[in-house]
């Protein structure tokens, strides 16, 4: 699954098309289709903290990405507003422990390091050239239901720090601008999440009865057929077993199973 | 659709930098390989390199350089596991952390939370502290123990201070372990030993990702032979793999027909073995190798094949090499 969280509706609002989302029947803040959930979390880290502990029935580590999406302020003139960027680099105005976002996927997104702060900032002494209120946090939470690699930060810049003034329309109209970057980093975030093993024989677990350290033992089999032979183990080795009707029985179907497997 | 080479970004695309380090002679010289690299000043390389919930295996495809100061230990005693062909002080350096290589059976994918690269380049520092085990008996240092070194000289350029170091110091034994095309730019020296790793070519098409192939290998040997550098062969880990029997019967022959062998120093051989604790990570890495799923056995805390499948596979390696070369140059475990 893939998780978008942005802190203002109005960030949101342009995603929300873009990604084909669907507004939740039981979260008014949430928007979803069939692998994208958005979240719109409010501002500031408490906001996204909470936000995030919605999440904690999620297991699969490997199989969620989590992105930050909105705006930013800027210290550097050059930049023009609308300009987006991928975070490599989180610092935060109450920590001195800077967090690196894995950057594996390839991008067209320029790169740039973010400094979280508590409060809007209203001038332009930031160590870093761009300053949010909730990457930092962001990344600490995500980091709770997921890998590094699968943990990214757009930033888009809105405004410059020492004049933070902006609309909920400049701020849409921004995201807009770059709705078809974004999208195309996604899609590469879901190619390259499609890439990894699932363990999704529970059916026939289920059915034998196994237990946990059955199923993990067989976990670890059906990884190593695969990767030896190139060959999936299906219902050629898992099926034509009846439901066993004890646990001597279970543990049979089990090392026969295995030994096929092996 | 993106292919997956598309998809991520290149190796070494980010360079990790210790804030001091930066603008110092080996950063540039380092740096200046990858002009596109973007920069990351860093306070500590543990900052990046043990950064908590990485997945290695998802690392691989794109690992990134950190530049660091070793300010610990830098030589260490050899592992027990390990050969150390009859030297009495065996001791290993390890001034990188991990490799360019994707080899599957790699110990280092569950020494390391990280496949990202770190490059200690204080090399005058390991230096000294080589200066305070020279007077041990016989000793024997291994430079490339936890990463290819050679692999990475034409990048990193570390090799030079070794070079000169080890013509100062012939009482000690150097090794440099290898898969790579090595050139060194040395003069042949008695205590330098080239060690190149070799096996077959379906193995090494199989599970050592990114490295070159055989007969490129055996090339650079019999190169290296013709130059006057003491070349090891180290045919190590014999892998149980499908029709393993035939394969490596072909590979020594293989060996036989293209190798001078009474130019050869020595040879190490061994099954595949792990330190338990470093094979469960490596399968908590999600390498997605079928190295991380074989049913091995775990023998005094190390995994590796049962003690019947491990000597059938050392015989087809070391029965076939000892009709052709002294026995005594065959190290073995």
């Amino acid at each position: 699954m893939i998780f978008i969280i942005c802190a203002l509706k109005c960030e949101a609002s342009p995603l929300i098309s873009t990604f084909k989302l669907k507004l939740s029947s039981n979260n008014k803040k949430c928007y979803q289709s069939d692998d994208v959930t958005l979240y719109v979390s409010g501002v500031g880290s408490e906001n996204i903290q909470k936000s995030m502990t919605t999440l904690s029935h999620l297991e699969n580590k490997s199989c969620n990405i989590f992105i930050n999406i909105g705006v930013c302020g800027c210290n550097d003139r050059s930049i023009q507003r609308g300009s987006a960027f991928l975070i490599n680099e989180i610092c935060c105005d109450s920590s001195s422990i800077p967090h690196y976002p894995d950057m594996i996927i390839s991008s067209t997104f320029s790169e740039s390091a973010c400094t979280t702060y508590s409060s809007v900032k209203t001038d332009s002494n930031c160590p870093t050239p761009l300053a949010d209120m909730e990457a930092y946090t962001f990344f600490e939470e995500a980091l709770k239901h997921t890998n590094s690699n699968n943990i990214h930060i757009i930033k888009i810049v809105s405004d410059y720090m020492d004049s933070p003034d902006i609309t909920k329309n400049e701020i849409s109209g921004f995201i807009n601008g770059n709705r078809r970057e974004i999208f195309e980093h996604v899609s590469s975030l879901r190619i390259a999440l499609n890439t990894i093993i699932s363990d999704d024989y529970s059916d026939f677990y289920d059915s034998y009865k196994f237990t946990a350290s059955m199923r993990i033992e067989l976990n670890r089999l059906n990884k190593y057929r695969l990767l030896r032979y190139k060959k999936e183990p299906g219902s050629e080795i898992y099926g034509g077993f009846n439901t066993p009707i004890d646990k001597k029985e279970s543990m049979r179907i089990f090392h026969e199973i295995k030994k096929q497997l092996i | 659709m993106k292919l997956k080479n598309s998809l991520y970004k290149p190796m070494f695309s980010h360079i990790y930098a210790e804030s001091k380090l930066i603008g110092s002679q080996e950063f540039n010289r380092i740096t200046g390989n990858f002009p596109e690299a973007v920069i990351i000043p860093i306070t500590h390389y543990k900052d990046v390199f043990n950064k908590p919930g990485q997945h290695p295996g998802v690392q691989q495809n794109s690992k990134k350089l950190i530049l660091a100061e070793n300010r610990g230990r830098k030589i260490y005693p050899g592992a027990p596991y390990c050969h150390n062909f009859g030297h009495d002080s065996f001791f290993y350096v390890s001034q990188i952390l991990n490799c360019p290589f994707d080899c599957s059976y790699c110990y280092l994918k569950g020494k390391f939370p990280s496949s990202n690269i770190v490059v200690f380049i204080n090399t005058e520092d390991y230096l000294n502290e080589i200066d305070q085990i020279k007077d041990s008996s016989n000793p024997f240092v291994t430079l490339s123990y936890d990463s290819d070194i050679a692999a990475l000289e034409p990048i990193l350029g570390l090799m030079d201070e070794w070079y000169s170091y080890m013509s100062k110091h012939p009482n000690i034994t150097f090794e440099l372990r290898t898969k790579s095309l090595f050139n060194p730019t040395c003069t042949p020296m008695d205590n330098f030993i080239i060690a190149v790793s070799l096996l077959p070519q379906q193995v090494i098409s199989l599970y050592e990702n990114g490295t070159p192939d055989l007969y490129l290998r055996i090339s650079m040997i019999n190169r290296l032979i013709e130059s006057n550098y003491r070349v090891r062969l180290a045919i190590e880990p014999i892998l149980d793999i499908e029709n393993a029997e035939e394969i490596y019967e072909n590979f020594i022959e293989e060996i036989r027909n293209s190798i001078d062998l009474s130019q050869i120093t020595d040879v190490s051989t061994g099954c595949f073995r792990m330190p338990v604790d470093y094979y469960k990570n490596m399968c908590r890495g999600l390498y997605g190798h079928f190295i991380n799923y074989y049913p091995f056995e775990t023998i005094e805390k190390q995994v590796r094949y049962s003690k019947i499948r491990e000597q059938e596979l050392l015989d087809l390696v070391i029965k076939p090499l000892s009709l052709l070369m002294d026995k005594s140059k065959i190290y073995a475990r």
